[in-house]
């Protein structure tokens, strides 16, 4: 008898640990991953993707969250045509025999305000873990029917150790990234 | 990136191991495998000056550069050594380097958006009717080359092909790909030394020399135009700039005396690739959005590499 309880309960808190999992598909027009690089060591060139697409999942348990962050490389928009088409060729992105950047979570820990999210971060050909820390969690309705939640965060990384060595010096080998996201809840 | 000492020796190497491998074969003279010295030395020539200019393998076969340097130019030399050994039907010199050119697309693209179908990238459909075009389009210029240097050898054709290197790489780098534009640059000199050692050769016809060199050409438009930005009206026209040299066998120019004829081959070539350069920077400038305030000019290449020197 006290087996058949201990099944049952299994089962419920199961089932309500479901139910509260939202899934999240990220809204492209509320999304942004914008890069920043240093230039002669005076300033800082920043430059965006404008494609930027993904799903996520909010769950109670926060090791049950995952994030899934898709970004299309011949988007990049640095804001200067001459600079993008050479971001784009093999010399950096090699956007043609590497058409995406993806993220995948595979640990996601509960910190104030957010969660520190650690997954593999894909580019260039090259697959390295990254952390980040995500800020948000927030939710509204909106439109009246459609609920939202999105989240913010950044990390640094080092171009080199993907493979991107092409004028390290003037141009600097870390880049600051920093991305922000809306999710419609499916 | 584009440093013009760097790329000044690689061109000085590519076209002292060209002079070498020929200055190598031409001592086999009396061997049936002497002709392979010339497609050979334009290979090597061509590679040397690559890796002097920082080529080096990252992975299996991993960039477009690795496969042009690693398997297209290889076959190239393979098939022309092949065909300048054992002389052959002209049906099967046409499947041999029809092989070479409907195997290069598939080949430069492995892995690409263009053959795996992604975002950007091409359906089957249009993937098998594109590659078939791009083969046919480096086919075709290959054999139109070769049957005129055999038809009427003269380092004329070398010579445009090695002015047409040199613009296509300018173009290249103009057009965003500086890497790829780079390697374009020391095939120019491999193939000058081609063309100035063909007579000094008594072998005028360069056998092989001519149709390694135009792979090798092609290569770099190819990769310049699908991996960066070097726009099609660009490649069709630097593609089609050696085809000039057909114009000697028509008339007036083939009762011309050699030297006028090779002079005015030679003008017209550099007119049209003038043009293509000319446009090219234009298009640079335009695109890089030079707005410095005060007309400061905006920084080159180069300015990158000397700075904090």
């Amino acid at each position: 008898m006290r087996y058949v309880m201990n099944c049952v309960m299994v089962l419920a808190l199961g089932l309500a640990s479901t139910a509260q999992a939202d899934d999240y598909a990220i809204d492209p027009a509320h999304a942004a991953f914008d890069f920043r690089i240093q230039h002669l060591g005076l300033s800082w060139t920043t430059g965006r993707f404008n494609a930027v697409e993904g799903v996520f999942r909010i769950d109670p348990t926060p090791a049950n969250c995952a994030f899934t962050v898709t970004i299309q490389t011949e988007s990049v928009d640095s804001g200067n045509k001459q600079r993008d088409d050479h971001l784009r060729s093999p010399d950096w992105f090699n956007a043609k025999q590497h058409p995406q950047i993806t993220f995948k979570s595979t640990a996601v820990k509960p910190v104030e305000g957010g969660y520190e999210v650690t997954g593999d971060f894909a580019m260039h050909g090259v697959t390295k873990p990254v952390t980040l820390v995500l800020k948000g969690g927030g939710s509204a309705e909106f439109p009246k029917g459609v609920q939202r939640t999105g989240f913010t965060g950044s990390t640094v990384l080092k171009r080199s150790d993907f493979g991107m060595s092409t004028m390290v010096g003037p141009v600097g080998d870390d880049v600051q990234l920093w991305i922000s996201f809306e999710g419609i809840k499916k | 990136m584009p440093d013009p000492v760097a790329i000044l020796i690689a061109m000085a190497a590519s076209g002292v191991v060209t002079a070498l491998v020929l200055l190598a074969y031409s001592r086999l003279r009396s061997s049936p495998g002497a002709v392979i010295g010339w497609p050979l030395a334009v290979g090597l020539g061509f590679v040397t000056g690559s890796i002097m200019l920082g080529f080096r393998p990252r992975g299996v076969l991993a960039t477009d550069q690795e496969r042009l340097l690693l398997l297209v130019v290889p076959l190239a030399v393979t098939v022309e050594s092949w065909i300048t050994m054992k002389p052959m039907s002209t049906a099967r010199m046409v499947l041999a380097r029809g092989c070479v050119a409907l195997s290069s697309g598939p080949l430069l693209l492995l892995g690409s958006v263009y053959m795996t179908g992604g975002s950007g990238g091409w359906s089957l459909a249009e993937r098998v009717c594109f590659l078939f075009g791009l083969g046919v389009s480096i086919l075709v210029p290959w054999l139109a080359l070769v049957t005129l240097q055999q038809r009427r050898p003269d380092p004329v054709i070398s010579l445009t092909l090695a002015a047409t290197s040199l613009a296509a790489g300018i173009t290249t780098m103009l057009s965003g790909y500086a890497s790829a534009g780079q390697l374009a640059l020391p095939l120019a000199a491999t193939l000058a030394v081609a063309a100035f050692a063909a007579p000094a050769a008594a072998s005028p016809s360069a056998p092989g020399a001519v149709g390694v060199g135009w792979i090798c050409l092609a290569g770099v438009l190819f990769i310049g135009r699908f991996f960066g930005s070097l726009t099609t009206l660009h490649g069709v026209l630097l593609g089609v700039t050696p085809l000039v040299c057909w114009l000697a066998e028509c008339r007036p120019l083939c009762f011309w005396a050699a030297w006028p004829r090779r002079l005015l081959l030679l003008t017209l070539t550099l007119l049209l690739l003038g043009t293509v350069v000319w446009q090219a920077q234009n298009r640079f400038r335009t695109h890089s959005g030079s707005s410095a305030p005060g007309g400061a000019p905006a920084p080159s290449m180069q300015d990158y590499l000397d700075f904090g020197r």
